[in-house]
């Protein structure tokens, strides 16, 4: 029996924590493969739920009371959650 | 059950946590000023009977100093976009469980107690009420420990302050807050009571 197992892309290197780059990319269709050193993008290096909360408050046109009514959280919860992703983007911003 | 408990407002803050606040607060005077509880901003006690209006400005004046110190403290300390109404709504919420402390009086024989605290009589009671005063006593503080709790919660989601700046400025607030209540009762009962 096959599962279906989400993958998760890490955040870093395993190893030591750095940040990791791209080498490899490849074309299900055509098989073609692009070999390189390529800059991770900003928003792969939060984690999931970040991920899906970004997309949501997309969605909702940036609009928080939409997303608390989503989310079924509280406003001041919501705002919250989009100040902690702020800090974190500033934060990546700094180090990169 | 357990956050709702402890910490409601992820789920309930704004308009919605005002209403059913100013309600609880409501029930909570009307109880009260039947059995001469008074409130302050965090303080509860026995008091001599005052009138009705009495009980209700206590009741909204300690709210009120609260929602307001916290407000300002929100808006020195904290770098995000803080809604008044959420400050005092969730504020208000947080009051709710005293509403236990004032059905304590309809159930426990309080008839001494109550008027040694009234009439400041020094310790003279029998055994039985004193088995009621510590009782009361100990459920009065548990009760109380959890209002600050929720009220802390409150101040914490509404203003998103967290760790030593939250708890420092939340506390020296809530002493601000207690001590500015209690002198507009001093003012209040010595000018406008007979």
């Amino acid at each position: 029996m096959n599962t279906l197992v989400q993958k998760r892309i890490p955040q870093g290197c395993p190893s030591c924590g750095s940040r990791i780059k791209v080498k490899k990319l490849s074309c299900d269709q055509c098989g073609t493969e692009i070999d390189g050193s390529f800059d991770f993008p900003m928003l792969a290096a939060f984690d999931p739920d970040d991920q899906t909360f970004i997309i949501n408050f997309i969605k909702t046109g940036g609009s928080l009371k939409d997303m608390a009514s989503i989310m079924k959280l509280s406003y001041p919860t919501v705002r919250n959650m989009l100040d902690a992703i702020i800090e974190k983007v500033k934060q990546w911003e700094k180090k990169n | 059950m357990k956050k709702w408990l402890f910490n409601p407002f992820e789920f309930i803050a704004g308009t919605k946590s005002l209403l059913i606040g100013l309600a609880g607060l409501f029930l909570i005077i009307l109880l009260s000023s039947l059995n001469q509880i008074h409130y302050g901003a965090i303080g509860i006690h026995f008091s001599k009977d005052t009138p009705l209006w009495f009980y209700f400005a206590q009741g909204i004046i300690g709210w009120l100093t609260t929602g307001i110190i916290f407000y300002i403290a929100g808006k020195i300390f904290s770098s995000s976009s803080i809604r008044i109404i959420d400050v005092f709504g969730t504020n208000a919420f947080a009051r709710i469980p005293d509403i236990l402390v004032s059905l304590i009086a309809f159930i426990l024989p309080l008839g001494n107690i109550k008027s040694m605290a009234q009439n400041k009589n020094s310790l003279d009671l029998g055994t039985s009420d004193m088995a009621t005063l510590i009782v009361v006593t100990f459920v009065t503080v548990i009760i109380s420990v959890w209002v600050i709790a929720l009220m802390w919660k409150a101040y914490s989601t509404s203003c998103n302050l967290k760790g030593a700046k939250g708890a420092w400025s939340f506390a020296i607030g809530l002493i601000i807050a207690e001590i500015i209540s209690e002198i507009a009762f001093y003012f209040i009962r010595h000018n406008c009571l007979v």
